[in-house]
């Protein structure tokens, strides 16, 4: 049998209407019309010229053979040939059309799918998980792909296929034609009652092999704990469990597919049976022409009538795809870039919050008509407990998130009236845990600048503390960085980013954090480093220990989205209030070491 | 690959008997065809109708038997063979150290548990059998042929070793086309999830035109490779498609004009028509084949890395007769312990004595060995040279149930299971009242946010639940811990995510625990290890100072170094206080 038996599965019912789906799907082939009617033309011609060769056999047998004249059956037999030939080029031509058809528009949708993605702010990455994001963009797209490749001309050439079947049959014989078509209800009534049971147990096969799958990923990264306390046989006895499931699942599935193809051979004998049982009986009208080629076209027939009556699943699981794209296309990011190229012009760096409320999902209220001012060529340190809102303060000012009300402005500029990247390309932000890319060691430092040399690239390394570290990899500074590799400590990789931020040379620092990870002995290096790369910058920096706090010129104390109190690290500590109490617990925590 | 099968040798064995048996008969098919032609079509003998539709059926239902038996028992045998090869790999796993399983990282684990199992399956259920069907199928093809034509026998000898020539053509070409492709498609995933995860440093860095570059051109590279894939087969297996048609022509022509011109040889029409049918069933195994061919490959590639896991020496193991006691904690001695990886020295000579029921601090920067000292400990780990004992028991002589029940350690990141809070709390130790989970979850300071959630302690966390902030999972690993009571307990740099305030608490709640335990603390700040008895500072995998810290504070030592540094602060406010 041609067509295979294609069950796919959809779990919810859709919420976006077909036509909206199909008028999406329609703009994205639209720009390779051409490309598509020319396939279609070759796809119509090649099912034709397939149905001609029975045509030839039944002429060889019936005027050659029985006729007696070997001229038709040599003409015939090279015509066969040659109509194979023609056939196969056709086909060929039309399938890479196809393909180049389905992998191009994949391709662009791709492209188009990860720039709105990098477009979103930070509010879409905290709802939508990274394995949902990939899933779309890879599994969701390649399964439209392969739907508008291979499934939709599979379903116009089987649908041609029928059409020609059918007309052919009707000009040689009415009543065979007649009794063949009386077997498609079977064929019909065989894929609604398996489509459903199979379509179930596929499901549920899936389900269980992809629990197999979470339950051992789980487990290996659990294994430190597992063996912490001991527990590999409980462990063990519960993975067997979920195995033993999957195998039942797997068995079960199993005998349901394995009866489908003895099912259908059947019908199909059946049919054959019964014009073999017709002919018996009227044995003068037919020719040994008109029965072999009623005999192959029945098998084609049989089989385009399976793939029309299980089209409809893999229609259903392609159109859910397309839906979880279009959907994914639709969401609008919550920042629209004004795309003006408006340059933001920074003299003293001076950042002010202008009644600034912001809330997470505008549930979470963070901030509430909160103002402050950040002096430029200023280090300015923020402090307070966590929950208090002091990473969102800092990511509001690169509009990582979107503030619901007031206005955030830098010299004077309000920022949301330039571009994203125009606004960050004046900001260097530090975060708390930041992560090495599948780079090179050296791509990773310069992560931003691009254009960087790498004598320069390697001077920063020096001035951070990393150089060192780098020189000892196998291959210095090309050494490849892999998800594998644990080349780097957290602390490491948190003067990457310093070596990062400081190649990039921005006007305004931002550091959340971001010496947490780092060792005493580190920080109090990196500290005398930054006192260069902070000079006539304007930082605003998190932190939770003192000695990074101090030196700043001013200190702001946050607390439930307001600032309590502000000054100098002097002044605070004079004023007794929450900064004091803080900066006693710590002191506290230190001066026990001594008694 | 076959060691994996034998276990359910009777099965396969089954499967391919009935696929041998459902192929011949399909094949006697075109020949019930033949007859009909033959007996009632051109000679009109009446009689014979029913005795062909009763064979044509017949043979359709025994056929269909046999196909349900292949399917079924080569599916079975498969199936079986990977569920029991999975527990088994599980159980292997479960018993490596973790050397072994850190020196090949989880995902490379997990896709040997999945792909590479699928892979076997697959070949061994589908692709290894229709390997077996489709040389059947050319052989009976070949008998019926030469019993029919004997002349043809020798164009048919011609003809399949083309076909066999493209099928491994097209197995050697198009396969590492394909994986490529399947690595290129990896690639495009990780490049999206790593992006996801770091978008706000693409972002701060304004690199979304450079990402998007790199992502289109891993995407062109896939699609490119798609095409060529294609090219290749569109040129191979149709090719052999066409030449089985064409073989089918001649036969048709040869045939044809042997009845016009040489009607004595008593071939007939209806052995013309079923050879036609016979050949045209030839390409459904010619295009099967190459899997056949190609699919030993990749097989024996992914067995060998499931037999890497699954026959490798378990390095840590229990000795013969091991102590399954332990009692109380007197002392643990480090006697001169040397480990060394890839011939750099972890540790070198480490000799120290943890007295029982006292706290104890390790205090080094990263990189100094801390957490190799204490893996050694539990035995995740063996040290090259010297040994730890444990009460003057080496710990190799406990078993390694016996040592780790009694061990447990709270390391900086812990893995949470994507289960409730409360059965992750339970890991450890199943047999506690509700009580008793309540008490340490107040001792780790993570009692007051577990009940702030509106389904408190049987709130899911993980991928499907809610995510924890580094220091609430840190405070919910220390609960879990101090729940499995054991004789020692290990922090490793386990109060890093809490502030300074929650750490000073832990840590005074801890002195009132009512178990006796012995306590190693490690850290990479002074004032962790405040509370300590003992301390050792390691510096490059060697002891540079131990001993009571007050001792240590009077040394001009590096402990000092790093005192005053870290005091540094505490001193100008003390200053500013007063």
């Amino acid at each position: 049998m041609r067509h295979g038996f294609r069950v796919e599965v959809s779990n919810e019912p859709r919420r976006i209407s077909d036509r909206k789906l199909i008028k999406f799907g329609f703009n994205v082939l639209l720009p390779r019309k051409r490309l598509i009617i020319f396939a279609w033309v070759l796809i119509t011609i090649s099912t034709f010229v397939n149905l001609l060769p029975e045509l030839f056999l039944k002429q060889i047998l019936d005027q050659g053979v029985s006729g007696k004249n070997l001229s038709i059956i040599n003409r015939d037999a090279i015509l066969m040939i040659i109509v194979f030939i023609i056939s196969w080029i056709l086909s060929f031509t039309a399938q890479l059309t196809i393909v180049n058809i389905g992998e191009s528009s994949t391709l662009e949708i791709k492209d188009k799918m990860f720039a709105k993605l990098l477009n979103h702010t930070q509010s879409y990455f905290d709802k939508h998980k990274s394995g949902e994001i990939n899933s779309r963009i890879t599994n969701d797209v390649n399964s439209v792909s392969n739907f508008l490749g291979l499934n939709l001309i599979d379903i116009v050439n089987v649908f041609l296929q029928l059409i020609g079947i059918l007309l052919i049959m009707l000009s040689v014989d009415l009543t065979l034609t007649l009794i063949s078509a009386s077997m498609i209800p079977l064929f019909v009534l065989l894929g609604i009652f398996l489509v459903g049971p199979l379509r179930r147990i596929s499901m549920k096969r899936r389900k269980d092999i992809s629990k197999v799958t979470s339950s051992v990923a789980e487990n290996i990264s659990g294994i430190k704990e597992t063996k912490n306390f001991a527990t590999e046989k409980k462990v063990a006895k519960s993975f067997e469990q979920v195995n033993k499931e999957n195998y039942q699942s797997a068995l079960k599935a199993t005998s349901m597919f394995s009866l489908l193809s003895p099912l259908m051979t059947l019908f199909g004998s059946i049919g054959t049976a019964l014009i073999f049982i017709f002919v018996g009986y009227n044995m003068d009208i037919y020719t040994a022409g008109v029965l072999a080629l009623f005999y192959s076209y029945l098998n084609k027939f049989f089989g385009s009538v399976i793939f029309l009556t299980t089209f409809y699943s893999s229609y259903q699981a392609a159109f859910a795809s397309l839906e979880r794209i279009y959907e994914f296309m639709e969401e609008e990011p919550e920042i629209t870039d004004p795309n003006n190229g408006k340059n933001l012009i920074i003299t003293k760096g001076e950042i002010l919050f202008d009644s600034v409320s912001f809330s997470y999902d505008k549930k979470v209220t963070i901030y509430q008509n909160f103002s402050t001012k950040f002096e430029g060529k200023n280090i300015t340190a923020i402090v307070g407990e966590t929950g208090a809102g002091k990473s969102t303060l800092v990511k509001l000012i690169s509009r990582f998130y979107s503030i619901n009300t007031g206005k955030i402005l830098i010299d004077g500029q309000d920022i949301s009236l330039f571009d994203r990247t125009e606004l960050r390309s004046h900001i260097g932000f530090i975060t708390q845990t930041p992560k090495l890319f599948n780079l090179s060691v050296l791509e990773n430092l310069k992560y931003g600048s691009p254009a960087i040399e790498e004598d320069q690239v390697i001077q920063i390394a020096k001035l951070v503390g990393l150089h060192n570290l780098i020189s000892k990899l196998p291959n210095g500074y090309n050494t490849q960085i892999t998800s594998k590799s644990n080349l780097f400590s957290m602390g490491q990789r948190q003067l990457v980013s310093f070596c990062r931020v400081i190649l990039k040379n921005p006007p305004i620092i931002l550091m959340d954090e971001a010496t947490s990870s780092l060792d005493s002995i580190s920080e109090f290096k990196i500290h005398e480093a930054l006192s260069v790369v902070f000079k006539d910058k304007t930082a605003i920096i998190i932190a939770h220990r003192l000695s990074t706090i101090r030196n700043a010129d001013h200190i702001l104390v946050i607390d439930g989205g307001r600032v309590i109190e502000e000054g100098s690290h002097r002044s605070l500590i004079d004023q007794k209030g929450k900064y004091y109490s803080l900066y006693k617990k710590q002191v506290h925590r230190l001066m026990k070491v001594s008694n | 690959m076959f060691r994996i099968a034998k276990p359910q040798i009777k099965f396969f064995s089954v499967g391919v008997l009935s696929m041998i048996l459902g192929v011949q008969l399909g094949l006697l098919i075109p020949v019930i065809v033949g007859w009909f032609i033959d007996s009632i079509v051109v000679n009109h003998r009446a009689n014979e109708l029913w005795a062909i539709v009763i064979s044509l059926l017949g043979v359709t239902v025994l056929k269909g038997l046999f196909d349900f038996g292949n399917r079924y028992f080569n599916e079975k045998g498969g199936e079986l063979s990977m569920y029991k090869l999975r527990n088994q790999l599980f159980q292997k796993l479960q018993s490596h150290s973790l050397t072994f399983i850190q020196s090949r990282s989880e995902g490379n684990i997990l896709s040997r548990m999945t792909a590479d199992l699928d892979v076997i399956k697959s070949y061994l259920s589908r692709d290894f059998r229709l390997g077996i069907s489709a040389i059947y199928y050319y052989f009976s093809i070949g008998v019926i042929i030469y019993l029919t034509l004997p002349l043809l026998i020798l164009f048919y000898l011609v003809l399949v070793p083309f076909l066999f020539l493209i099928s491994w053509v097209y197995g050697r070409k198009v396969r590492p086309i394909i994986k490529e492709r399947r690595k290129t498609l990896d690639r495009v995933s990780t490049h999206i999830q790593e992006k996801v995860a770091n978008v706000d440093i693409v972002q701060a860095f304004t690199m979304e035109k450079y990402e998007l570059d790199r992502f289109h051109d891993e995407n062109k590279l896939y699609r490119d490779l798609a095409v060529k894939s294609l090219l290749i087969r569109g040129s191979t297996l149709p090719l052999a498609t066409v030449l089985v048609s064409v073989a089918g022509v001649a036969i048709i022509w040869f045939g044809s004009v042997e009845i016009v011109t040489n009607p004595l040889t008593g071939l007939t029409i209806g052995q013309i028509v079923s050879l036609n049918l016979l050949m045209i069933q030839l390409r459904t195994p010619t295009r099967l084949f190459g899997n056949f061919i190609s699919g030993v490959n990749s097989v024996q590639v992914s067995a060998d890395r499931v037999f890497d896991i699954l026959y490798s020496d378990v390095d840590i193991r229990d000795k013969e007769n091991p102590l399954t006691q332990m009692g109380e904690i007197k002392e643990i001695t480090y006697n001169k312990v040397t480990v060394t990886i890839k011939e750099r020295k972890i540790l070198s000579d480490i000799t120290l004595k943890f007295k029982g029921e006292t706290v104890n601090g390790i205090l080094g920067s990263s990189g100094s060995g801390k957490t190799t000292l204490i893996n050694l400990l539990p035995r995740f780990q063996d040290p090259q040279e010297g040994s730890i004992l444990i009460n003057g028991v080496n710990i190799r002589d406990y078993s390694l149930k016996t040592l780790r029940q009694n061990i447990s350690i709270v390391n900086q990141e812990n893995f949470l299971f994507n289960k409730s809070i409360l059965e992750n709390l339970l890991f450890s130790n199943q047999n506690v009242s509700m009580d008793e989970v309540v008490k340490y979850t107040k001792i780790a300071q993570i009692h007051k946010f577990i009940s702030s959630l509106p389904e408190a302690y049987d709130t899911i966390i993980g991928e499907r639940g809610i995510t924890l902030s580094g220091g609430q999972q840190q405070r919910l690993s220390i609960a879990r811990a101090l729940l499995s009571r054991p004789k020692i307990i290990i922090f490793d740099d386990s109060t890093s995510s809490l502030d300074a305030g929650t750490e000073l608490i832990i840590q005074e709640e801890l002195q009132k625990l009512e178990y006796k335990v012995t306590m190693i603390i490690i850290s990479q700040k002074i004032s962790s290890v405040r509370y300590a008895d003992y301390v050792c500072l390691l510096d490059q995998g060697e002891i540079i100072e131990q001993g009571n810290p007050s001792e240590l504070l009077n040394s001009e030592g590096l402990y000092r170094k790093i005192y005053s540094l870290q005091r540094l602060d505490s001193m100008v406010v003390e200053e500013e206080v007063q």
